[in-house]
């Protein structure tokens, strides 16, 4: 008695048996429609009949659910009729004049049939559009936004239609409610409702959200650049501007609220730009003169042309000193010993360049005495990584007292190279400026930065190359309105061109020799000096940016660039080749 | 079983109506001049590839495609933007004289497909991938035909007319151009013994491009040439310039009615326009010896 209890007690006659069994064969066969669309194509012949047979299929179900009232379950079927009539024989006409005749005639219908069945069919006549709406959402929903309507959709709505599985969706949506009084069968059907739900999810959010899996999101890939860009483009302050005020406010600052308001935002700005765009680690001095070259920019209008590290490389190159713990205090007996240090290189374009190593020992104010290195003095880099101990030994007779241990690295021909992206339109009329280059700057350029990007390096090439102020006209100067003139990348023919090109040293190091240049200008009429250049000497190797040409102008185009029909995009290339040196202090102090 | 038999039964009746199988008989009756069509441009599956290495050949099939009611002629279709040293293409223009709009002898337009052979360079510094942005451009030339059944009514204080109402205003949805009517007004003037109407027609662009020109063509009510003009500053009123922010355009035509009583006519116009359409487009070169793995 109990086993036949825990038997369904659905069965085909029951008043929903059928309905359940109907719609459980649609969801299976909804889903091998599916999946057949996708090998045989949305308009493959076999592909249309099976929707066909799904609409009955499904039209059926829905007549079974009913099944109790025949006047009313037939009710079911006139909606379908009307929607198979308007779409296949009036080729689903959307004119007002046509509709103005066949929604009212509908309309009789349906309010007929209410009257006659004394408002039974209600329920059934609703239901009657479900498999409508789904075979129109089958056949013809995404063709009918795009041509007929030409509505803007987005990938997101397009993923919606074109890969939700809608008759699958139908048969699991009209197994509502408890179809069965087997419980395992009841838990399948949910189960098989929160899949479903799952991949909707997963067609609709999924895509829509950044690194999820997903080479090609619908978002812009969120490198950290872009982030940064982006959040620096909307100019939010670090502190909201009531907070700002009320700073000043604490700070005695009643003359002029505003402006030192504004202040503290601008420096909430360049920190932002120096720490998080351009990556200075806080409190280095590389950092500091990156914050005073910012406030240069803003107060006087004093501009070098800056860069960025090009978001194509996941891994920068890395050279720093990692100290070991030792004991700092040495006695007289252990000057014979070995003071170690490590130097990790990371070097993931498997670049070549050479490693010196030197060490002194500075008491106070005194002359440095030079150390020795223990073992190899010099190596050559040629793998990804490298983590070397350099050990320095105290040369003989060394007083005692408290020292400075300083380990150098003397980093030989260290090359780094970087790019710049130009469009240069010949001359062109108003009208397709207008018309074109915001265009262009959109596709070119979206995140808004317009100057070199260089391979993620201690040291940087930054260079640029734009038409002169005097030479720019009003639209492409109207268009970049903040950037200075060598760092806009739209280029007419018939103006000046400058060229800028400097050293940023990134790390903590300093550059001790600029040993070869080259701008990758071949064809550009400029002096051979602003091309390429060797062992240029070092102006002032304190600042954090050494200029190595200094907007020189170029006297005419290539031929090529000179004219084109359309546009032309071009890259240009600049490389360099450095000598860098790391130091690394560490206190020692020798007793007796 | 009987259920069976409703399923079959209602397929089977699906299938009469909705196969499409006598083509002949359904395009005799479809007006293909309705609506909004114009020139498709897509890419055959995997031309280009997703992923392209340096190096590599790789090949970019368009397919164009005239959805439009009208030939298109002049038509010219070109890659633009691609920066050489990562994709260097053999040609990067195509013209054709003369690609078939939609008709009875062809339902589904003409359509051809363009190939651009191309060769991959390399990546700056072995990087993991370089974004090749471009754009391609399609122009050409093309008609469009407006037809319409109008009713006159010169005869403006009679109370009572047994003939047609006058519409002062109607709407359109496209004449199967990318550049379309989209309204009409009717307006009647009283002119000595007859009657002046004037027709003015609003142009519009329906599609995804950029007219640039219009020209009047042929204009007739009944049998008799109207007068037409574009509302413009420029000399010649047949002809029309548009740029990207104004994509309309009004032609106004009258004509003197001599009859007394309402009658129905047949106003028919043509125009030739030329249109421009640009699409921004990707190539994706790909380092296959990233040592981030797999891209």
């Amino acid at each position: 008695m109990v086993a036949e209890e825990e038997e369904s007690t659905v069965t085909e006659e029951s008043p929903s048996g059928g309905s359940v069994k109907f719609a459980i064969i649609i969801v299976f066969l909804g889903i091998f429609h599916f999946v057949l669309k996708r090998y045989l194509g949305a308009d493959n012949e076999l592909i249309f009949i099976f929707s066909l047979v799904l609409f009955a299929l499904g039209g059926v179900a829905l007549y079974n659910k009913f099944k109790d009232d025949r006047k009313s379950s037939f009710a079911v079927s006139i909606p379908m009729l009307f929607f198979v009539i308007w779409y296949f024989i009036f080729g689903g006409n959307y004119e007002p004049s046509f509709l103005l005749v066949f929604v009212p005639l509908f309309l009789c219908l349906i309010f007929l049939l209410l009257f006659l069945t004394h408002g039974k069919s209600a329920m059934p006549e609703l239901f009657g559009f479900l498999p409508a709406l789904f075979l129109f959402l089958d056949l013809g929903f995404l063709h009918f936004l795009v041509t007929d309507l030409r509505l803007p959709i987005t990938p997101l709505v397009e993923n919606l239609i074109v890969w939700t599985p809608w008759w699958a969706y139908f048969g699991l949506y009209a197994l509502s409610g408890k179809v069965s009084s087997n419980k395992r069968a009841n838990s399948l059907i949910t189960i098989l409702q929160v899949l479903g739900v799952v991949y909707a999810v997963i067609t609709l959010v999924i895509p829509a959200v950044p690194d999820l899996g997903f080479d090609e999101s619908l978002l812009p890939g969120p490198d950290k650049l872009q982030e940064a860009r982006a959040r620096f483009e909307e100019s939010v302050p670090q502190t909201p501007p009531f907070f700002l005020t009320l700073e000043c406010i604490w700070e005695g600052e009643y003359a002029d609220l505003k402006g030192c308001s504004d202040l503290k935002r601008k420096k909430a700005q360049w920190h932002y730009i120096c720490e998080t765009v351009e990556n200075h680690i806080p409190d280095s001095k590389s950092n500091q003169d990156c914050l005073k070259e910012q406030r240069e920019r803003d107060v006087k209008g004093i501009v070098q042309t800056s860069g960025i590290d090009d978001p194509t490389f996941d891994k920068p190159s890395r050279i720093e000193f990692v100290a070991y713990d030792y004991p700092q205090t040495v006695s007289y007996g252990d000057r014979a010993i070995k003071l170690p240090i490590i130097l990790d290189i990371e070097n993931p374009r498997k670049q070549e360049f050479g490693v010196e190593f030197s060490c002194e020992f500075v008491k106070g104010k005194e002359e440095p005495i030079e150390g020795e290195i223990f073992g190899e003095k010099s190596i050559r880099v040629l793998t990804e990584t490298v983590s070397k101990n350099v050990i320095c030994q105290p040369p003989d007779g060394l007083e005692g007292g408290k020292y400075k241990l300083k380990f150098i690295a003397e980093v030989i021909g260290f090359k780094t190279a970087s790019h710049i992206g130009r469009v240069f339109i010949g001359e062109k009329d108003d009208q397709w400026k207008e018309e074109w280059i915001p265009k262009i700057v959109q596709l070119y350029f979206p995140r808004g930065h317009y100057a070199s990007k260089s391979t993620p390096d201690p040291v940087r090439f930054n260079f640029a190359l734009g038409m002169s102020e005097q030479s720019l006209s009003r639209e492409v100067r109207a268009l970049f309105k903040d950037t200075p003139p060598q760092e806009i990348p739209i280029i007419q023919s018939g103006g000046e061109l400058i060229l800028e090109a400097n050293v940023e040293n990134k790390g903590n190091g300093e550059i001790t020799r600029i040993a070869h240049y080259r701008l990758g200008l071949e064809d550009f009429s400029v002096a051979a000096e602003c091309k390429e250049g060797f062992n240029v000497p070092l102006p002032d190797t304190s600042k954090r940016k050494i200029t190595l040409v200094d907007f020189c102008t170029i006297d005419s185009l290539p031929l090529d660039l000179m004219a084109p029909e359309e546009f032309v995009y071009k890259e240009f290339v600049a490389e360099l080749e450095v000598d860098y040196k790391l130091e690394k202090e560490v206190s020692v102090t020798f007793l007796g | 079983m009987k259920q069976l038999n409703l399923v079959v039964i209602t397929v089977c009746f699906l299938l009469v109506l909705g196969c499409n199988s006598d083509q002949g008989d359904r395009a005799a009756t479809h007006n293909f001049k309705q609506g909004v069509g114009e020139l498709g441009l897509s890419f055959l599956a995997n031309s280009p590839p997703d992923k392209i290495y340096p190096g590599s050949n790789f090949r970019m099939i368009i397919k164009a495609d005239n959805q439009a009611a009208y030939d298109l002629t002049e038509g010219e279709i070109k890659i633009i933007g691609l920066e050489e040293k990562y994709f260097q293409l053999g040609e990067v223009e195509y013209s054709f004289d003369t690609l078939q709009g939609r008709s009875l002898y062809n339902p589904q337009g003409e359509h051809i497909f363009i190939e651009f052979s191309g060769k991959a360079g390399t990546l700056f510094e072995n990087a993991r991938e370089y974004i090749g942005n471009y754009f391609i451009k399609a122009n050409y030339i093309s008609s469009l035909e407006f037809a319409d059944t109008i009713c006159i009514n010169p005869d403006f204080y009679s109370v009572y007319d047994s003939g047609c109402t006058v519409e002062e205003r109607r709407s359109y949805s496209g004449q199967g151009a990318p550049l379309a009517i989209v309204s009409m007004e009717e307006i009647l003037y009283p002119a000595g013994v007859g009657a002046e109407v004037e027709f003015r027609l609003f142009l519009q662009n329906m599609g995804r491009g950029t007219v640039r020109s219009i020209t009047l063509g042929k204009h007739h009510l009944g049998g008799k040439e109207l007068s037409c003009q574009f509302q413009t500053d420029e000399p010649n009123k047949r002809f029309i310039g548009l740029n990207e922010e104004k994509q309309e355009a009004i032609i106004v035509c009258k004509a003197f009615v001599k009859d007394q009583n309402s009658y129905t006519t047949t106003l028919a116009v043509d125009f030739s326009y030329s249109y421009e359409f640009k699409e921004q487009q990707q190539l994706r070169l790909v380092n296959p010896n990233y040592s981030g793995g797999f891209v």
